[in-house]
This record gives C-alpha cells, structure tokens and sequence, in this order.
C-alpha cells in the first residue's frame, strides 16, 4: 500500500437482529446468522488493518459481533467499544452513529439491511457510511466481500481515495411541521393497524409508496415503481398509488414472494418535492418496515430530499485505488 | 393484520390474568402457604397469550416448568391452577402435579414439565397425532433459551422437519437458563437462524410486544395448518421475578431489571388500544377489576378445598394396569 494518513479510524454498527425476520416466514427469505456476520467482520477488519487503519470503534451487540471477529485475530488493529449505553435495541445503533459522527471518525461499515442503514442514517450527518448487506430486503447496502469494504472504508480513512463518495437523497417524513423519521428507499402509506411483526408485505394493505429512487432489479415495495417506471434521473424519485384501476405490476415484494399489484396512478417526484399524505389512520412503512402509526389529527408530509447520507461503493473505491496505484509498491 | 375487538379484550383479559395470578401466587409463596417451588411467568405475557390467541381447545401445547402463563392463555380454569398449586383435591390434576406438572388435555394443554428440554419430543407426538388422523390441529411447543440447548429440543426439531409435522416450535428466551446468561450459554446466541439447520423457517420476534408475537405467531400457525411443516419463532422478552421464587438474582443487575420494565408487554398493549381508540381506559379498568376479583376467588377457593386423601396417593399417579397384569409384575 502507498504512504497514507497516520491515526485513522473507523466505526462498525453491525446489526445482529438484521436478517431474522417475518419475512423468513410469510416470503422466502433467508435467515442471516449471525456467525456469518462474525466472519464477515474478521474479513472487514483484515482489510482494515491492510489499508492502515489503526482503530476501530464499534457498537457492542447482543451476540457480540465484533469482539467474536477480534478473538483470535493477530491484527495491528486498536478495536474499543463505542462508549454508548447499550439496550441492545435499535436505538444503540442511533446512539453511536451519533457518537461516531462527532469524533474523528473517517466513515462506518455497517452491516444490516435497509432498515439498519435507515437508523445510522437518521444520526451519521455526513459521516460516510461503507454498507454491507446482510438484511433481507438490501436495496441501499451492497452485496461485497467484506475484505473489499473494509480495504475501501480503510482506503478512505487513511486518505487514499480520491473523491468517491456518493450523497443520495431520503425521503423525510414531517408530522405536524416536525422532522420524524427517515427513509432511504421506500416510504409506504398502509391501512395496517398495528406495527406487529414490522415488515410489510400485503400489497392490499398498502394505499400509496413513495419512493427516494429507482433502481433496477431491487426486492421490496420500490420493485413497483421501478417495474412501472424504470429509470429516472438522480433528480427524481417516483410516487405510486395502488387501488382500482387498469394496470397490474408484478414485482417482487419480498424474497421470493412476486406478486401483481393494481396501480391507480403514478408519476416522478422532483427532489425537494413535499407530499401531503392524506389517509387517517394510517401506519408509515419505512423502508419495508412499519415505523409509525398516525392517528387523524396529524399532518403528515413526505419529502424528497437531497440530504442523506454520504454513501462509498467499495467496488468503485477499490477500482479507484487500482488506478491510483494504491496497491503498488517497490520491493 | 386486524384483531377483532372482542380478541382484542380477550388478550387484554388473559395477559392482565396472568400477570395478577403470577403475582399473587409470589405473595403466597412468600407467606409459606405452598408447598413445592414455583417459577413465574410474569413479564412473558405477551407470548404465551399472542400464540395461543390462534389456538383452540382440539390444538395441542407443551409447557416448561414455568407454565402458569401458558396454562391460563389456553384456557385452564384458575380456580383449578391455583388448587393444583395449593395441593388440593380440587387442582387440575387433584393437588398430585403441583406448579410443573399442571395439565388439562380436554383444554390441549399437555402438561407443564419439570424436565428442560421435555416438551419438544411430546410436541412431536402431538403433532404426528394430528397429521395421523388428518386433522388441522397443530401442536405448540413453548421452551426456553435452556432448553434450546438441550440435545431433545435438535432432535423434535429435526423430527418435525423431516415428517413435516403441524409444530411451532416457540422459544421463549428471557435471556438467563436459571442464573445463566444466554450469552454464555449458546456458543452462537442466535436461536431464531438455528431452524435452517432443519430446513424451516425461522424468525425472531420481539416477545414483549404482543402485536408482533400475534402476528408472527399467526403464520406460523397457518402454515402448520395447512400441512407446510413446522416452524421455529425465537420470541425475546424478560421474566421480572428470580428463576424461581426465593431466587435471589444476583446474577442481574438492578438497572438491567428496571429496563425491563420499561417494556412491560401489558402496558404497551394499553398504550396501543388506548392511542388508537380501540378501547377505551374503562373497559381496560373492569378487566382489570374483574381479574384481580378472579384471583382472590380462586384464592378463596384453594384454601377452603380439601387435601385429597392418603388412600389416593397413587390413583391417577401410574397407568391402569389391569389386574392381573399388576399382579405379574409384583
């Protein structure tokens, strides 16, 4: 590896309830244990330690992902516990990527589906995130090795990288002029009642999806908008309203579980774009999970901005590192 | 998911039963007045009522030693419970079973189990019963995160999965085998991924909430129903007394203990119905009157019954042999 920055850090939320879910039950999922996570995180930190990073914080966990992966692991590496109360809900992950985005921090490795990426990002600022996808639906992480991400987040820490990072928009729910919550897919407006089991996968239940972007060939409710739609500029998100109607789109909602939708309208969402959400009451789905319910009184709004998190693809990372010689030295 | 009104104050009614009889009953074993041990079942209402809300009396359940819960979410009388645990003829099982062995088949419930890691084979018998006489019974077999390391628990698992057999599996994991942390127990704390090891679905659920327990429970149960094969739920939630009564907990910490309670499953329940309106605070209250009225009855009841006699020692104790057959085995 070429010269790089001396004292570089690092930060590692993985999320040992991710992957587990209904949808294991009511679709096709498959079940991520949470070993493999550990053997992911061995990967993640050799290629830490190789690109020269010195410390790593990470959230402690129930299983105890991170410290599993250290044991035994004769890394030059300074691993220490993100110094956050942990209740082994998701508010630990919130908790530290607060804490991680006001130290000297250079990006996170997550690992998680799109819903562990949508609670770092409520609290990572524009701390980068390096998301590895080990949920069920993974529209926002990438499916990589974690050798790759951990040699690409280590590759940025240590100031190798040129400008690789990637800002993409969220969809920002607003209720009653307050900021709540955050989406980095998908948000779904839904006649459930309750939160339950969280995921959603009932496309009867479901009014309306709105979505950040469309991507080619994901799992979950933004597979709609994407098989009616396609493509869109990075300006651009999309809003479907399911119900009566003409047209039927066959998407897969979950793993293994296609089926045909009735859309009753869509259209592109401009960034910047806020969308008043009428039906009372509701329950808001947040990237393929129930989140909040709202009773009549509320105003709700979804918005679609350009604020999320600051995202690095660690194959394009790794690839600019190859073009800059990175991997290159003398003997 | 919707929940009629009228399930929804029948897991109301059964989670706030079990909770005043579990305390109740801590009081009572505290004052010396019965015998045996006792481990309570409060601060896991949530999944014993949210499984058993899908069950009927012709579906079968395996209990642990700490059954009381499952007992009154599948319908046992509590009158008879608390008989039982006073050793009274009047008991479930005529005062011979005591807290761990409370069982009541014209209700399903096949019986609590002293033994950790007892219940999974039985749950296996139950359910081959159902799929031998072609009926739509499933049977539910409740364990914990101890038995879950019990070499019976792999095997009624892998049994299940292989005859295809209408079986939940429910691992309640309240996070400590007796003065255990799961932690160190399980050499990968992760119960929920071990049902791809048998080819079954596995979830994890959140066990202090009994919305999500419903309904995850609810499909599981489904499946079963229509012959898919069983099913493992890993449901997480906390027991708010020691392993058994006098336990002290010192492997616990105060402020670990009062986390839990910021979870209570019947508060949360309150929380839910109340916001949304689908109940009101008043009816919630008259259950809350008529339970702890259920109790002190069934109090009355346990103290005013009689022992059964000493000439009963051994009725209902062995098998009925016939005659002569006792008298070859003599």
């Amino acid at each position: 590896m070429t010269e790089s920055k001396t004292g570089a850090s690092v930060g590692i939320i993985a999320n040992p309830a991710a992957g587990k879910d209904v949808r294991r039950l009511v679709a096709l999922a498959s079940p991520f244990d949470n070993q493999e996570k550990v053997r992911i995180v061995r990967r993640i930190l050799s290629g830490l330690a190789a690109s020269g990073v010195e410390r790593v914080w990470y959230l402690r966990d129930s299983f105890g992902i991170v410290e599993r992966a250290a044991a035994g692991l004769m890394l030059a590496l300074d691993l220490r516990p993100i110094p956050v109360p942990c209740e082994f809900t998701a508010s630990d992950s919130e908790r530290a990527a607060t804490w991680l985005a006001e130290h000297d921090v250079a990006c996170i490795v997550t690992l998680g589906g799109d819903g562990t990426n949508r609670v770092v990002a409520r609290r990572c600022g524009t701390l980068p995130l390096v998301p590895i996808a080990t949920g069920t639906n993974n529209v926002f992480p990438f499916f990589v090795d974690g050798t790759i991400a951990g040699l690409a987040a280590g590759l940025l820490a240590t100031g190798q990288l040129g400008d690789c990072l990637e800002r993409v928009p969220r969809l920002e729910v607003w209720i009653d002029g307050t900021l709540v919550d955050i989406a980095l897919i998908d948000v779904a407006v839904s006649r459930e009642r309750f939160i339950g089991s969280r995921a959603i996968w009932d496309p009867t239940t479901i009014e309306l999806i709105v979505v950040a972007r469309l991507l080619p060939g994901v799992i979950g409710l933004a597979a709609v908008p994407a098989a009616l739609i396609g493509h869109t500029d990075e300006q651009h998100g999309a809003v479907v309203e399911l119900g009566t109607g003409t047209l039927q789109v066959t998407a897969p909602l979950a793993p293994g579980l296609v089926r045909a939708v009735t859309v009753r309208s869509w259209r592109t969402l401009p960034l910047g774009t806020s969308l008043r959400i009428d039906r009372r009451p509701c329950t808001l789905a947040l990237d393929g999970e129930r989140e909040l319910h709202v009773e009549r009184a509320a105003e709700i709004r979804v918005r679609l901005s350009a604020d999320g998190p600051f995202v690095l693809d660690p194959r394009r990372a790794v690839r600019a590192a190859a073009q800059r010689g990175c991997f290159l030295s003398e003997q | 998911m919707d929940i009629p009104r009228e399930r929804l104050l029948w897991i109301y009614e059964r989670m706030a039963l079990i909770r005043a009889f579990e305390d109740r009953v801590a009081q009572l074993f505290a004052a010396g007045k019965l015998p045996g041990f006792v481990h309570l079942y409060a601060g896991e209402e949530a999944i014993a009522v949210g499984v058993c809300a899908h069950l009927t009396d012709r579906d079968f359940i395996t209990s642990t030693h700490r059954g009381h819960g499952h007992c009154i979410a599948k319908g046992v009388d509590v009158k008879a419970m608390m008989a039982e645990l006073y050793g009274k003829a009047t008991g479930v099982c005529k005062g011979k079973g005591g807290s761990m062995h409370i069982a009541d088949v014209d209700k399903g419930m096949l019986g609590a189990n002293g033994i950790v890691g007892g219940g999974p084979p039985i749950a296996c018998g139950a359910g081959l019963t159902a799929k031998t006489l072609g009926t739509d019974h499933v049977a539910v077999c409740f364990f914990g995160d101890g038995a879950a390391e019990q070499g019976t628990t792999h095997e009624a698992m892998n049994l299940a999965a292989i005859w295809k057999l209408p079986v939940v599996f429910v691992c309640e994991n309240n996070l400590y085998a007796e003065s255990t942390p799961w932690t160190y127990h399980c050499a990968a704390p992760d119960i929920a991924s071990r049902a791809a090891a048998y080819d079954m679905p596995g979830v994890l659920v959140d066990g202090t909430d009994v919305f999500a327990v419903y309904e995850a429970a609810g499909e599981a149960i489904a499946r079963a129903r229509r012959s898919e094969g069983p099913t493992l739920l890993e449901c997480r939630a906390f027991r708010y007394y020691g392993h058994f009564q006098g336990d002290a907990a010192t492997y616990r910490t105060a402020e670990e203990e009062a986390s839990y309670r910021q979870r209570d499953p019947i508060q949360r329940f309150r929380q839910t119905v109340l916001s949304q309106g689908l109940l009101s605070e008043d009816e919630l209250d008259a259950i809350d009157a008529s339970v702890k009225r259920a109790i002190d009855e069934a109090v009355e009841f346990a103290e005013t019954s009689p022992y059964p006699p000493p000439e009963e020692c051994l009725t209902d104790v062995y098998v009925s042999y016939p005659a002569e057959q006792l008298a070859f085995r003599h």
